[in-house]
């Protein structure tokens, strides 16, 4: 799993987030890699964003969109379950 | 109340424009609309609350009084101190229940464990804003059709369970807390 690192996380957090992205793995098969961005959200609050990496397709169909949107909650519902204090915020990018 | 779903349809109609190449413009007013969906649709239901219908008017202007970044502190909390709950609960836990998210004044009138409906509401309130933001101002970031796509079914998966939960006295809380929550520990 990468990490970007922004001078806002300390290395056990990261740790943390390591151990909560083992438990995702294997990955769905829509989503290539998964990577976290600390920071800060729009109004200051701690985040953490979770980059989807998946393949670019213009034209996605409902079964995919579907299939990201159930990782997701799923996703965001280990952060929260871990308590670390960071809001998370999903991003699906291509590369 | 045609203005929530108008901008829903809108939202969904932008992600989908463009089928070879979508332009960035479509894809960030979309992210925007699908927002803006929701917003309307809880100042609606939260000035449907605080005011009468009559003066006609005086209920528009209650909602023009609601803002952004109060009702996401009210969203936040609320999904906070719910995870909190539930954690506090769960078989093993050690440790009592507390929360400094939901100020007391709120939580006396809660009935915890909050309806799943409601707290799928408050985390996509609070993701939904973040994706405006960031749609309308962060331009080093290029949209992805598949992300605006998740975005506008976030948003109407907000709209469905909001339709399932809106009447309960959770969420009649919750829509007073969006209006008046900062007021109330004065």
């Amino acid at each position: 799993m990468d990490q970007i690192y922004n001078g806002l996380v300390s290395t056990d957090e990261a740790e943390l987030f390591e151990e909560i992205a083992r438990k995702w793995e294997p990955l769905p098969k829509e989503i290539k890699r998964v990577y976290f961005r600390y920071g800060e959200d729009s109004d200051g609050y701690p985040a953490v964003w979770i980059n989807l990496v998946v393949p670019e397709d213009l034209n996605p169909s409902k079964k995919k969109i579907d299939a990201l949107y159930q990782a997701t909650q799923v996703f965001s519902n280990d952060v929260v379950e871990a308590d670390t204090g960071r809001w998370p915020y999903i991003k699906i990018v291509t590369e | 109340m045609s203005l929530p779903l108008d901008l829903l349809e809108q939202a969904v109609h932008l992600a989908s424009r463009e089928p070879k190449r979508p332009k960035q413009a479509s894809l960030r007013r979309a992210v925007s609309s699908a927002y803006y969906a929701l917003f309307h649709l809880m100042i609606h239901d939260a000035a449907a609350i605080a005011a009468p219908g009559l003066p006609a008017g005086l209920r528009a202007l209650v909602a023009r009084a609601m803002a952004h970044q109060d009702m996401k502190i009210v969203c936040r909390g609320f999904f906070n101190g719910n995870a909190a709950y539930l954690k506090s609960i769960a078989p093993g836990a050690k440790k009592p229940f507390r929360t400094s998210e939901i100020p007391p004044t709120t939580l006396s009138l809660l009935k915890l464990p909050l309806e799943p409906e409601l707290v799928l509401v408050t985390r996509a309130f609070v993701q939904l804003q973040e994706a405006r933001h960031d749609a309308d101002y962060n331009m080093t970031a290029t949209l992805t059709r598949s992300e605006v796509l998740f975005v506008t079914k976030l948003a109407h998966d907000a709209f469905a369970a909001w339709a399932r939960t809106k009447s309960t006295p959770n969420a009649t809380v919750f829509k007073s807390a969006l209006l008046l929550q900062k007021n109330w520990g004065r």
